[in-house]
């Protein structure tokens, strides 16, 4: 049955007869498909007879000013503190079937202890081994509830994070893997993992670690000295020429920002990862200079403000993005 | 050596597709969806800007007030994305948000005019209405206009100013140059005409939303 469009716009109107209504309320009823029509013949009528014309650029703003007040719920529900490593046996055989009848997503989150840091946040975790993690913003750490490698902690980063791993009485390994077909594998030491869109790296602290590129067929590997770097660079594991200080690379534990000769556009990159921050440098000269230092900060507008102050920089802030630009 | 792949935990998404069955609403709707999936700010912003304005014209007709429209418009687009409800929802955005708006705005006009009626608990937005139920709909705000439609013309202008331009009733009475009483006066009309009516209706609708029983 189709009804024709004029009859629902009459009918919206309030112009329809007793007889059409209970053509509607019948044609409603055989298909709930048809309530999918209904609502877009709705949409249609009022977009072509609006009751008043509302500014959606002024309310658009307040909502987003209202969203940046309250957490990511992800994010919240997330912190619950880690369950334990390992558990089978009956555990397990509920879980599984559980797991059945849920979507991918909850299955991640069951399978998984999810620990997500937002724009501008950095987390300090204790996970059940004793081992010390720190989440640098926008990061996110997933931790297997139940282990299907006997001898091996496995966890998955997206994001840096710096680890300090408890060594286990069974000698079990501790890796970490990433989205980018690298990990890292150690017995106990402290070590930072970078792995963002931007690029791939390891630093070694104390201890000993094994890099390993996964993407070949056969696996590249490097081993690391304490205040030794590796990057993985186009698929190829390289360590860098010029060492690079662990604790300049982990500041942002302690909200420090310490820059080593790194371009302006390299810090902006940072501040976006960071905080979600979408700073625009449109000179070029500007976008190249320098910076060498350390700054204490606990958000980016802050670090920005520091940052044209010391410069001497004009700060234009629109609703997406903040520009610096010279004066 | 074994290598779990992380299955790329950022930026994951399972928004239910979109029914095969109806390729207008999957067309429209696809963009909205894809942009959810890949940034939900973005896909926000998509689906505000395709449905806030006539969202708001629809529920003026219920509260014919803009300030009402647009705070009830606003709070379920803040809830949609605060909860994440494109992850979830199995309809289209589309009849989601005209079907919230509607109950919303009948959960006002409750509040509104008649609150000591012996109903509660209206929290349960979920409930997708029957076809009896979304044709009252309609039969509400008819009802409302006409009642509205039914009042003096100087009655009509002051309810007007006052409810959806909302300005207060001195602003009203110098504007019309009346007096304060007068103003007063013709808005505890209109309201009073407004809530007869709808109250003759409450009955209808006591009968037809089994939410509002108590």
């Amino acid at each position: 049955m189709t009804i024709p469009k004029s009859t629902f716009y009459a009918y919206f109107d309030g112009k329809a007869t007793p007889l059409q209504k209970k053509l509607l309320e019948d044609w409603l009823r055989q298909d709930p498909q048809n309530y999918e029509i209904f609502y877009e013949y709705l949409n249609d009528w009022e977009h072509d007879h609006p009751q008043f014309i509302p500014d959606p650029e002024a309310a658009f703003t307040s909502l987003l000013d209202r969203r940046q007040q309250m957490p990511l719920p992800t994010a919240e529900g997330n912190t619950v503190p880690a369950k334990r490593w390992v558990r089978l046996g009956l555990g397990t055989a509920a879980l599984l079937l559980v797991t059945l009848g849920l979507g991918y997503w909850q299955r991640h989150a069951l399978l998984y202890q999810q620990y997500k840091t937002a724009f501008g946040e950095v987390k300090k975790l204790t996970l059940n081994d004793g081992t010390q993690v720190t989440l640098n913003a926008n990061s996110l750490l997933q931790v297997p509830r139940l282990s299907l490698e006997p001898g091996i902690r496995r966890v998955l980063l997206t994001g840096e994070a710096t680890f300090s791993v408890t060594h286990t009485a069974d000698h079990q390994k501790f890796i970490v893997s990433t989205p980018h077909h690298m990990e890292v594998e150690v017995l106990g030491t402290e070590f930072l993992v970078f792995s963002r869109k931007r690029g791939n790296k390891v630093i070694l602290h104390k201890g000993k670690v094994v890099v390993r590129n996964l993407n070949h067929t056969q696996p590249e590997t490097l081993t690391l000295k304490p205040g030794e770097t590796v990057t993985l660079d186009k698929a190829r594991l390289q360590k860098p020429v010029l060492p690079q200080s662990f604790e300049n690379q982990t500041a942002w534990t302690n909200h420090r920002f310490v820059f080593d000769h790194q371009s302006m556009a390299e810090v902006a990159q940072q501040l976006h990862e960071q905080f979600g921050m979408n700073l625009e440098i449109r000179d070029s000269t500007l976008a190249q200079r320098r910076l060498v230092g350390s700054y204490e900060a606990t958000n980016a507008e802050e670090l920005v403000k520091t940052l044209a102050e010391m410069l001497q920089l004009k700060i234009t802030q629109t609703r997406q993005t903040v520009q610096l630009s010279p004066q | 050596m074994i290598s779990i792949q992380p299955a790329s935990p950022l930026g994951e998404s399972d928004a239910p597709e979109s029914n095969p069955k109806h390729p207008i609403l999957l067309d429209k709707e696809m963009l909205i969806r894809r942009a959810f999936e890949e940034d939900p700010r973005k896909g926000f912003e998509f689906l505000y800007r395709q449905y806030y304005a006539p969202l708001c014209s629809h529920a003026i007709r219920y509260v014919y007030s803009k300030e009402q429209a647009e705070d009830i418009v606003g709070d379920i687009f803040f809830a949609f994305w605060q909860k994440e409800l494109y992850k979830s929802i199995q309809i289209s955005f589309q009849a989601y948000l005209y079907t919230c708006v509607r109950h919303h705005c009948l959960t006002y006009l409750k509040q509104e005019f008649a609150r000591d009626l012996p109903v509660e608990a209206l929290e349960s937005a979920s409930a997708f209405p029957s076809p009896e139920q979304t044709i009252q709909y309609e039969e509400l705000y008819h009802r409302i206009n006409t009642t509205i439609e039914s009042l003096t013309p100087q009655v009509q202008k002051v309810f007007l100013m006052s409810r959806f331009e909302g300005k207060k009733n001195q602003v009203i009475a110098r504007e019309l140059q009346v007096s304060l009483k007068t103003v007063e006066a013709h808005m505890t009309r209109a309201l009073s005409t407004l809530q007869k009516a709808l109250r003759q209706d409450w009955t209808l609708l006591l009968l037809l939303f089994p939410l509002f029983s108590a």
